[in-house]
């Protein structure tokens, strides 16, 4: 009588040996019992009772025979401690790279909005067709949330202040502006006290504050009772009212380098006219109400946005202007993504070569020990039982260098980190946490059985029959084929990565190399802002740069010194048209357009733009001098075609059209990349500021980036500078001081990053592939040792025993370089939205790329070639 | 090793006085312990590859006559380390024993 079916399924929870040995009598036995079994109860019960302790064994026993294999492999792996060692930093630098990442991506990509239900979160935008997104004016963020019925819309804007107040010195920090609903829309609560409530944006409330959790911590040592209690921001008391949860980051903070530690409500007043809508600073955010859904929104604003065209036509004179709803995460996070997910696909491909490697290396070290599996399987060992036990040592290997990998990810953390802590959004808080160490240990295992299972099963097949055979290591084809399987697939990942280092590479190079236009060194920046009460007008406005710039210049060190409204490579303008004297409009359309600047005398000066032809701005270009303005060689080009513009007069638009004059273009610049160094040249104007009138009635230009060359540090100049315009007036507002050098070094900085990740891990790509490709070649030579042996002692010359190896690897080699190239033309088109001028099948980079491997492949081939031709015939035919 | 579980002292017990196969190890320890300690095919040879693991007991070269063989059964026998762990377990519990009869929790036996 055979035992049920159900009963051979539970058998098979016992571990095959533990089967093959016991399983019949186990059978037989519960069989005999069921006999004798008095009644049908009784033979349920031995059923249940049988198949309730098999259930149970199985898991134990496995266990046990785990504990085994791990024992019996920690053995085996103290015998051969440099093996150990070189398998196991192989594995770390690619388990740790993986690891590092992933510790990034949970960072960056996977970690949820620190807001609730963010998904109904998203960001609002002025679009024109063709042009960046732009932020809200005033008027236009109090017009879209009165009018719109399916969003709840906050706005803020960040700003630098001087905080004082708990312990410490007074500090520069960000204080985010926020209308008094934006913690209600975004759907947090503080940890303490509470959020701003309606009406404390009002003019002439009383000045109350949000602290961040780090500052709370800093400043106020935690302290619960810090609410009610004063800050000074700016020079101005304002009452703590609550601390923001740990972690909380406003919408404006991702991916800026500095860290907003205030929240002050946003001052906008609703009863100001609402026809100036030029000055967009506004980061607008929104939640989609319940019951409608962001078609509904964008549907509605859509609406919006025509209904004020038509009320304020010449604010919306560009065409095709529409209000844009980006969902948040997308906003926030998109870049990141591609960047990310390029960086996870990099040391993936690190990390199948370090798998391939040590692969390799367990092949080769499994002929050394085809005698003790051979032995081991001749004793009674199943061949499932010895793949069992090499996979084991295969996972033990492998968590160990997942365990060695930890550090090497905390390691490169900490690198990417102090490289650019704000290349990529929420950065600063990857760590090494539990899920992190769980991905290490998971990476690990399947690493192991990744690069474990090959050599497993080629080791364990031959094992009974290399014993009888007395084991002429080395003819057995499947292996060989299965190592030079791996030589080809190391190739091939290690020629696929370096294209595409090199493709940053030179996309970093080119970017790199394009002339700034300008002269950064020595040139300290800094951001100083008037306050309007104490400036509302043109006149105290220029007076004020006049005479603190004159201060500046006398201070020692200072060679030259201006202020601008812009900066290069950091703060842009947007575009402003203009008519051509004697060109007509086309369709109503002012021929020129262009980006437009405010500078004092000195700022073109100390950044080292270069005329062309003409003069600079001076201190008498004042508003009682014949207006003119400066353009870049971008407007000569394309508005003059190549005729000289000197003496040529435009006349700008706007709603102060009637008041503009004509202007006479005075100076020709050398163009500056002024939106950064990967973006086209614009067209650019640049007006002395004592002659400007901006295109909004009344605005006036009062933040200012002043730009000062030193003789020595740029940095030395910053406290005199402040304490010269601390002097003039306390309430001025100054943030931001950096060196120019730094600012353009900042304008490339993910770049930078991009390239030194990928080429780091191309770099540890191509050094894995050479020691793999030498370590086999060299383990071919010496199992060939025999034949080569006997080659030589019948009479073959070494050159050509030398020849007959080279070909041989070298074969091996170029068919993984032939494979790796076709994979880069697959898999690197999409490379392209981080690349700069330079195309994804960049010619160079696909030349020299395979070249370099093919070099390195050679040397790899021909040492042990060499060795191979120096191998005595004698020793070779008696070692048979 | 020691102490032994009451099933597994049992097993030993059983292949005191001489080899057996599986079944017949099982309805032996049935009998002696009244039923109170029931084994079944899985716990028994959980704890037979156990003891043949450890030299406790071994599989039986010999086999019974031909005519009372079945094929399918393996005999196993007690080692001489294996007699060595039952005596030692036995002497355990002697010791247990003794000292619970010198406080009078169970009645001392009167001496053979």
């Amino acid at each position: 009588m055979m035992a049920p079916q159900w009963f051979h399924w539970i058998l098979r929870v016992l571990p095959f040996d533990f089967r093959s040995d016991y399983g019949r009598e186990i059978e037989q036995v519960y069989q005999e019992q069921r006999r004798e079994a008095p009644n049908t109860t009784a033979r349920m019960r031995v059923s249940v009772e049988t198949a309730a302790s098999i259930l149970s064994i199985g898991p134990r026993e496995h266990l046990i025979q785990l504990r085994q294999d791990i024992a019996y492999a920690l053995r085996g792996m103290r015998r051969q401690p440099s093996f150990v060692a070189v398998v196991i930093f192989t594995l770390a630098l690619g388990i740790g790279a993986n690891t590092a990442i992933f510790g990034i991506m949970k960072a960056v990509l996977l970690e949820p909005l620190p807001y609730a239900d963010a998904d109904r979160l998203a960001v609002v935008w002025n679009r024109w067709e063709g042009r960046a997104a732009a932020p809200l004016s005033d008027a236009e963020y109090l017009d879209y949330s009165e009018r719109s019925k399916t969003l709840s819309i906050a706005a803020a804007w960040t700003m630098a202040a001087s905080v004082s107040g708990g312990v410490g010195d007074p500090e520069r920090v960000d204080a985010v502006h926020v209308t008094p609903n934006a913690l209600g829309v975004l759907g947090v609560e503080p940890v303490l006290g509470r959020a701003f409530r309606a009406g404390e944006g009002d003019v002439g409330q009383g000045k109350v504050a949000l602290i961040s959790h780090d500052f709370w911590r800093n400043r106020f040592e935690s302290s619960p009772s810090v609410i009610g209690k004063a800050v000074s921001i700016d020079g101005l008391p304002h009452e703590i009212i609550g601390v923001m949860p740990e972690g909380f980051l406003w919408p404006t903070e991702f991916g800026a380098a500095s860290k907003v530690r205030v929240a002050l409500p946003l001052q906008l007043d609703r009863a100001s006219p609402r026809n100036v809508r030029g000055a967009r600073r506004l980061f607008g955010m929104a939640r989609i109400k319940p019951g409608t859904t962001l078609e509904a929104a964008e549907a509605e604003m859509n609406i919006v946005s025509s209904v004020l065209t038509q009320e304020y036509p010449d604010q919306y004179r560009l065409a095709n202007f529409r209000i844009d709803l980006q969902p948040l995460r997308d906003e926030l996070l998109g870049d990141a993504r591609n960047v990310v997910l390029f960086l996870a696909a990099a040391v993936g491909l690190v990390l199948l070569i370090a798998s391939a490697n040590v692969a390799n290396l367990l092949l080769a070290r499994g002929e050394a020990r085809r005698r003790e599996l051979a032995i081991r399987s001749a004793l009674g060992a199943s061949r499932w039982r010895v793949t069992r036990q090499l996979l084991t040592e295969s996972c033990v290997l492998s968590l160990a260098g997942a365990g060695a990998g930890l550090v090497v990810a905390i390691w490169i953390q900490r690198l990417i980190m102090n490289i650019d802590p704000g290349a990529l959004p929420r950065l600063d808080q990857a760590r090494v946490s539990l899920p992190v160490i769980a991905f290490a240990g998971a990476l690990g295992c399947a690493t192991g059985l990744l690069f474990g299972v090959v050599p497993a099963f080629q080791m364990s097949k031959g094992a009974n029959a290399d014993l009888k055979s007395g084991a002429r290591a080395g003819t057995d084809k499947a292996r060989v084929a299965a190592r030079h399987l791996l030589v080809v697939t190391q190739m091939s990942i290690a020629v696929l990565l370096l294209i595409a280092g090199g493709l940053l590479a030179r996309s970093f190079l080119r970017v790199t190399s394009v002339p700034t236009g300008i002269n950064p060194q020595g040139v300290l920046t800094l951001q100083v802002s008037l306050i309007s009460s104490r400036y509302p007008g043109a006149a105290e406005v220029n007076s004020f740069f006049d005479r603190s710039l004159d201060r500046v210049r006398a201070l020692p060190g200072v060679r030259a010194a201006g202020a601008g409204s812009g900066l290069p490579l950091s703060i842009g303008s947007g575009d402003w048209g203009f008519d051509i004297e004697g060109r007509a409009r086309v369709n109503g359309r002012r021929p020129g357009a262009a980006d437009w600047f405010v500078v004092t005398p000195g700022y073109l000066e100390a950044l080292g733009f270069q005329l062309v032809s003409g003069r600079m701005p001076t201190v008498s270009d004042t508003e009682q001098a014949a207006p003119i303005v400066l353009v870049n060689e971008a407007v000569a080009r394309t508005l003059f075609k190549g005729d000289d513009p000197i003496g040529r007069r435009i006349r700008f638009g706007g709603a102060t059209a009637d008041q503009q004059p004509w202007r006479t273009i005075a100076g020709v610049l050398r163009d500056v990349r002024t939106r950064g160094l990967d973006q086209p040249v614009r067209p650019e104007v640049y007006f002395p500021h004592r002659q400007f009138l901006h295109f909004a009635q009344g605005v006036q230009i009062r933040a200012m980036t002043f730009v000062v060359k030193t003789q020595g540090e740029p940095s030395s100049l910053v406290s005199p500078i402040r304490a010269e315009l601390r002097g003039l007036d306390p309430s001025v507002t100054m943030a931001d001081a950096r060196d120019m050098e730094g600012v353009v070094a900042a304008s490339v900085a993910d770049r930078r990053l991009h390239l030194m990740l990928v080429g780091a891990f191309g770099l540890l790509a191509l050094a894995l592939a050479t020691i793999g490709t030498y370590g086999t070649m060299a383990f071919h030579v010496l199992q060939r040792t025999q034949e080569i042996g006997v080659r030589l002692a019948l009479g073959a010359a070494p050159r050509d025993v030398l020849n007959l190896v080279i070909v041989q690897g070298m074969r091996l080699v170029l068919m993984g370089l032939a494979i790796g190239t076709l994979l880069a033309l697959v898999l690197t088109p999409p490379m392209a939205l981080l690349l700069f001028d330079v195309s994804p099948r960049d010619i160079a980079v696909y030349s020299i790329a395979p070249a370099l491997l093919f070099a390195i492949g050679l040397v790899a081939c021909y040492i042990p070639a060499l060795r191979a031709t120096r191998v005595d015939p004698l020793t070779a035919l008696r070692s048979e | 090793m020691l102490p032994l579980t009451p099933s597994m002292f049992q097993v030993l017990i059983a292949l005191a006085d001489g080899e057996k196969h599986g079944y017949a190890i099982l309805k032996e320890v049935a009998r002696r312990t009244g039923g109170s300690i029931a084994l079944n095919a899985g716990t028994l040879y959980g704890i037979i590859r156990r003891f043949v693991h450890e030299g406790v007991i071994a599989e039986s070269a010999t086999r019974p006559t031909p005519a009372l063989d079945d094929e399918r059964r393996k005999y196993y026998s007690l080692t001489a380390f294996g007699r060595d762990v039952a005596r030692a377990e036995a002497r355990r519990m002697e010791t247990a024993l003794d000292m619970a009869r010198a406080k009078a929790l169970i009645p001392r036996t009167p001496p053979a």
